[in-house]
């Protein structure tokens, strides 16, 4: 994934006696979800090769972490994949938690758990209703998907109060406690959502339009996507049984039963339908989760400044998009020396120029939607 | 400028309670070969017509945004006008009112000229359509010929439009619609030879007075082909490939803006609402006199145009190779069969009414045609059931995939 400048190999220019085409997908394009850029070479409609071009959204979120207090770093760490940000604060805290030994309380934990599985079916639902934008049904689904998505961020703002940028976690528990009537709410949306995931997948599983543009289009073998450090849903539709929950179970996942849904051949069927699966699994989670909730403090009584000692700590967590990691070193001031992301966007795009290259120029999108990758993460 | 544009919307709205006025009196225009110029009549007939096709263009916008906006849970447009009817009269005055861009390195004639050519074989395609019982432009014996011959013109002006633009979007776009047009109007053609056949005439008003049953139910594959072919030959989903707005942007249409754009949305509409009258006039039964059978009449389009709006509200897109493969592989092979079998039919339907070759069948023989060709539809529908995934054709990809440099 070099710089545009590079010439594209020249063996494969000319195919046949005609010249190929160099198409720029992108900056601005309706579907490469923000401003990414794909160096396409294109043989008529077939795809020679495919070249993503990083760093128009680049913040530069590391080095300004270096300037900020451990607890101001939450509100960057917000900004990276902004379709699932209660599972980047979980990142970040947990590394944080693992520099400085601070243990939250078991109300605490069952919270992050909630709203980390809340964020999961918003960013899948998310995902899958660009996919279908991508592959042409206008905007119909994705408006449906938006309006589940709406509710869960009605949750998220009858607990934070805010609907993108939450900043919910802190070192050593959450920052506010369930609001009144949160109980009900996360019940009646629930018992709803179970329905309208019936709903999806009546429209979505078996319609032929559907089907013969993603069936056996772009297989991943798992093998391979080991190779390509692919994670997340993207490795578990390869039939790979690799997920972080089950693996290196963090805050309360040894706890809650539920299962891990695996693809067979890593196409773009597969990739689709274990998002839906996995929606279904967050549901059965939340579900347990709000059943056992324990009563007790929500926070652990940390310092605002906090001031961990030198060191360093690495903490990942299962994010929606795949395995989200933070890496701090610590030279015992209020910031940290140095801070890393390990964003699963970034690392599955690896693998795009594989999938791409001699499938059909509309299969591009397709596959880099079932990708499903979100250039804040990508660019940090 | 602003009056110019003002008298014009009334007009526009004015217009269409004049035709309705002029839709009891007896026969407007005869127009033959005996009297060409026709005197003031025709103008005013032209003019009606103009304005009605502007004005239900400028009102299917608004209605197809309506639509869409239920299926996806949203409103639609509700602000200018009640319930915002007139959302298309101020979509229209701001892109006429908007600044004339084109490309620096665009080839400016043909780029101007593009936007014409599109819009003027689907207006031409009026002449002969009866919009009102006995009001035609032109009452061609050769109508539905005229119909397939000029629309198919237009896919001049989509190759001209993504050529011009010198933007490789619009050229994908160009190529594409040209391979799609040619390959659909394949099949459309043979569709349409069986309704010829069974009605035999090609002019639009005796084929409508030929069905003694609609034939929709006479010939429900011919119809379903067609609404297919028309909905390709339309750009519309699930066919819209060479528009697709996920991955080349808007196609053909990419650099267009302003009053070359508007003329080039517009003939979208434009040309929905024409073939859904064709195949209205074609499959939905007599034309009724008046008033009550020009109502009945944009009933039965609506219907079609409802269809339409509900593809694009619902549908995903087919790929390139997919649609291709759909028009050459099913569509060719199922119109070849049934124009054949219909050829049979009728054969047979002669032979034992003792009709003469040329002479419409009346009911008796069309009920009998009816009855075999729905067993026909009804096993085709199960055979098809049984099939999966119709538009996988093309498997894996054919390239070597190389290598990726610094993985393993």
């Amino acid at each position: 994934m070099s710089q545009g400048n590079e010439s594209m190999n020249e063996s494969e220019k000319n195919i046949g006696g005609t010249e190929s085409v160099l198409l720029n997908l992108g900056p601005q394009h309706p579907s490469t979800h923000g401003v990414f850029r794909l160096r396409t070479l294109l043989d008529g409609e077939e795809v020679v090769d495919v070249e993503p071009i990083l760093g128009y959204l680049h913040r530069g979120s590391s080095k300004l972490a270096e300037e900020r207090s451990y607890t101001q770093i939450i509100t960057l760490t917000d900004r990276l994949d902004y379709l699932a940000g209660m599972s980047n604060n979980l990142a970040y805290i947990s590394a944080l938690e693992k520099l400085t030994d601070v243990e939250p309380p078991e109300r605490a934990r069952y919270l992050r758990v909630i709203m980390v599985e809340l964020m999961r079916i918003a960013s899948h639902l998310m995902g899958i209703g660009f996919l279908i934008n991508d592959l042409g049904a206008w905007i119909t689904p994705l408006m449906h998907m938006f309006r589940e998505r709406e509710k869960i961020l009605d949750l998220f703002e009858m607990v934070c109060g805010a609907r993108i940028t939450f900043s919910y976690m802190r070192l050593g528990g959450v920052s506010h406690d369930l609001p009144e009537g949160f109980e009900k709410s996360i019940a009646e949306f629930l018992d709803d959502f179970e329905k309208k995931i019936e709903e999806y997948e009546n429209l979505l599983l078996g319609n032929e339009i559907i089907l013969s543009r993603m069936v056996g289009v772009a297989p991943l073998a798992g093998e391979r996507a080991i190779n390509c450090s692919i994670t997340g849903p993207n490795l578990r539709a390869s039939g790979v049984d690799w997920d972080l929950r089950k693996q290196d179970p963090y805050e309360i996942y040894d706890q809650l039963d539920f299962s891990v849904p695996l693809g067979e051949n890593g196409d773009n069927w597969d990739r689709m339908v274990v998002r839906i699966e996995e929606m279904k699994e967050s549901v059965h989670i939340l579900r347990q989760c709000m059943d056992k909730l324990p009563q007790g403090p929500y926070r652990a009584d940390t310092d605002f400044f906090v001031r961990p000692p030198e060191g360093e700590a690495y903490g990942m967590v299962e994010a929606p998009k795949g395995e989200l990691g933070f890496y701090l070193v610590s030279d015992g001031s209020i910031a940290p020396y140095r801070m890393g992301i390990r964003s699963p966007s970034f690392i599955n795009l690896t693998v795009l120029r594989e999938l791409c290259v001699g499938w059909k120029l509309a299969d591009i999108i397709v596959n880099f939607g079932t990708l499903d990758i979100n250039v804040g993460e990508v660019d940090r | 400028m602003q009056m110019l544009l003002f008298n014009m919307v009334v007009l526009i709205l004015v217009t269409p309670i004049l035709l309705l006025i002029y839709a009891n009196k007896e026969p407007l225009i005869q127009y033959t070969s005996q009297d060409v110029f026709n005197g003031i009549n025709f103008f005013i007939g032209l003019f009606i017509l103009i304005s009605f096709l502007l004005f239900v263009t400028t009102m299917l916008t608004y209605v197809e945004r309506r639509l869409v906006a239920r299926m996806q849970n949203r409103i639609g447009p509700n602000r200018v006008g009640p319930f915002g009817v007139l959302q298309g009269f101020a979509d229209l005055i701001k892109l006429i009112t908007k600044e004339d861009l084109i490309p620096t390195l665009a080839n400016r004639n043909i780029f101007s000229l593009a936007p014409i050519l599109i819009m003027s074989p689907v207006l031409l395609m009026f002449a002969v359509i009866p919009i009102l019982p006995g009001f035609t432009i032109a009452d061609l014996d050769i109508g539905i010929f005229y119909v397939v011959a000029i629309t198919s013109l237009g896919s001049l002006g989509v190759f001209a439009a993504g050529w011009a633009s010198n933007s490789k979007y619009s050229l994908y776009g160009a190529v594409r619609g040209v391979a799609q047009l040619v390959s659909y109007e394949v099949p459309l053609v043979l569709s349409i030879c069986t309704i010829v056949l069974l009605s035999g005439s090609l002019n639009l008003i005796e084929i409508a007075e030929a069905q003694e049953i609609p034939f929709i139910l006479v010939q429900p594959v011919a119809f379903l082909i067609i609404l297919f072919s028309v909905a390709a030959e339309l750009n519309r989903t699930p066919f819209d490939i060479n528009e697709a707005d996920s991955e080349i942007v808007a196609g053909f249409h990419t650099e267009y803006s302003g009053t070359k754009f508007a003329l080039i949305y517009g003939t979208e509409y434009l040309a929905a609402f024409g073939w859904s009258l064709v195949i209205a006039i074609l499959f939905f039964g007599h034309l009724g006199p008046g008033i009550g059978g020009f109502l009945m009449l944009m009933a039965k389009t609506s219907i079609i145009l409802f269809l339409f709006f509900w593809f694009r509200g619902t549908w995903p897109r087919v790929r390139i190779d997919q649609i291709l493969a759909i028009a050459w592989k099913i569509m060719f092979p199922l119109a070849t069969i049934n124009i054949i079998i219909t050829a049979g039919e009728i054969l047979f339907v002669q032979s034992i009414f003792n009709i003469n070759p040329g002479n419409a069948l009346g009911l008796q023989p069309l009920a009998i045609i009816t009855i075999i060709n729905i067993i026909l539809f009804a096993g085709l529908l199960v055979i098809l059931s049984f099939v999966k995934g119709l538009g996988q054709f093309d498997k894996g990809p054919k390239r070597y995939v190389p290598d990726i440099e610094g993985v393993n």
